[in-house]
């Protein structure tokens, strides 16, 4: 390979027209895998552009020629400031283009970062934000992976049974849970239940998290999962407190088996709650 | 869209930019040959006004 590229690079060092330049980068991103090479080719048609936009001047000997024939400076100046005033109109059209240019392959570099944020299998970054938030080995999560080879996205239901796999394996922390939840749930506007039951089923989040779950709704999963799993005999009257009012606001129908997990009577837990 | 279709799309705006570029660049060009026929006129004007004033003061006419 790098045989090839010293080859590439002796090439390209023969190019000079700016039409020779731009065939050259075409061939060789046909090629493939030579991205500095082109990335240095396209340098080199840029400059060659930039040449064409050399700064015009009138030179020392046309001035001195003016001057010894008895002209002026100022003079000649009104001879090329109509010609003067049209090339500036030139120059503002050719940098309008590139700056439409280099906004237009921005928009396309972005559109393409957009859509691989979300997770893909073959991105490099995807997969070790992966086994990273899942505390695998990469062998152990594409292990996971191979039950489900297509591509992902946050958004479809291979992701989603993905991450609850990787979630039951229960090897994550609070943070890496609550991690998960941003990335998956929060990124997209909505509650998923089955992750969400999963983070929930843990048991692991701290209880201000687990209540951000559950007030966001998606379906009764989430609060259910949460009454379930939750151990509220250990709760203080502030925690217990908090639950119910945040429970309430999003309808609370786990009311009286909650009041029993807690251990408490119902009239304590209406004194509470005044 | 796949890395391959990104290239392109890229390659196709830079393709369609070099385009542009290629006709604003041969009409700047033009206009600074135009410039230079003029800055070249206006002296070669000068040098003809500077002769004809030495013709003048040695006395002698145009055709001499």
């Amino acid at each position: 390979m790098n045989a090839e590229k010293e080859i590439l690079k002796q090439d390209l060092s023969k190019q000079e027209k700016p039409e020779d330049i731009k065939k050259f980068i075409e061939d060789t991103e046909l090629m493939g895998g030579h991205e500095d090479i082109v990335a240095l080719a396209k340098a080199k048609y840029e400059t060659a552009i930039e040449q064409i936009n050399t700064p015009i001047e009138t030179t020392e000997s046309q001035k001195t020629q003016v001057e010894n024939m008895g002209g002026s400076e100022s003079d000649l100046q009104e001879v090329t400031a109509p010609i003067d005033e049209k090339i500036a109109e030139k120059d503002t059209e050719i940098k309008n283009v590139e700056k439409e240019t280099e906004q237009k392959v921005s928009e396309v570099k972005n559109e393409n970062k957009e859509n691989n944020s979300e997770f893909k299998y073959d991105s490099e970054e995807g997969r070790k934000l992966k086994y990273s938030l899942a505390g695998m080995s990469e062998a152990e999560l594409l292990k996971i992976m191979d039950k489900y080879p297509h591509s992902v996205s946050t958004n479809n239901e291979n992701t989603r049974s993905l991450w609850a796999d990787i979630i039951r394996e229960n090897k994550l922390s609070p943070e890496e849970l609550i991690e998960i939840d941003k990335k998956v749930n929060d990124k997209e506007g909505y509650n998923d239940e089955v992750i969400v039951g999963r983070i929930l089923e843990t048991g692991k989040l701290p209880l201000d998290k687990a209540l951000e779950i559950v007030s966001r709704g998606g379906g009764p999963r989430p609060m259910e999962t949460f009454v379930e799993k939750t151990n509220f005999s250990n709760m203080n009257d502030a925690e217990l407190k908090k639950v119910f009012k945040t429970l309430d606001k999003v309808g609370n129908w786990h009311f009286n088996e909650i009041v029993k997990k807690s251990g408490r009577t119902k009239e304590q837990v209406q004194v509470l709650l005044k | 869209m796949t890395p391959q279709e990104q290239a392109k799309k890229i390659e196709e705006i830079y393709n369609d930019a070099i385009a542009k570029l290629d006709v604003l660049a041969q009409e700047r060009s033009n206009l600074v040959k135009e410039r230079q026929d003029a800055i070249r006129g206006y002296i070669k004007d000068l040098e003809t006004k500077k002769v004809d004033t030495i013709r003048a003061s040695l006395g002698l006419s145009a055709n001499q």
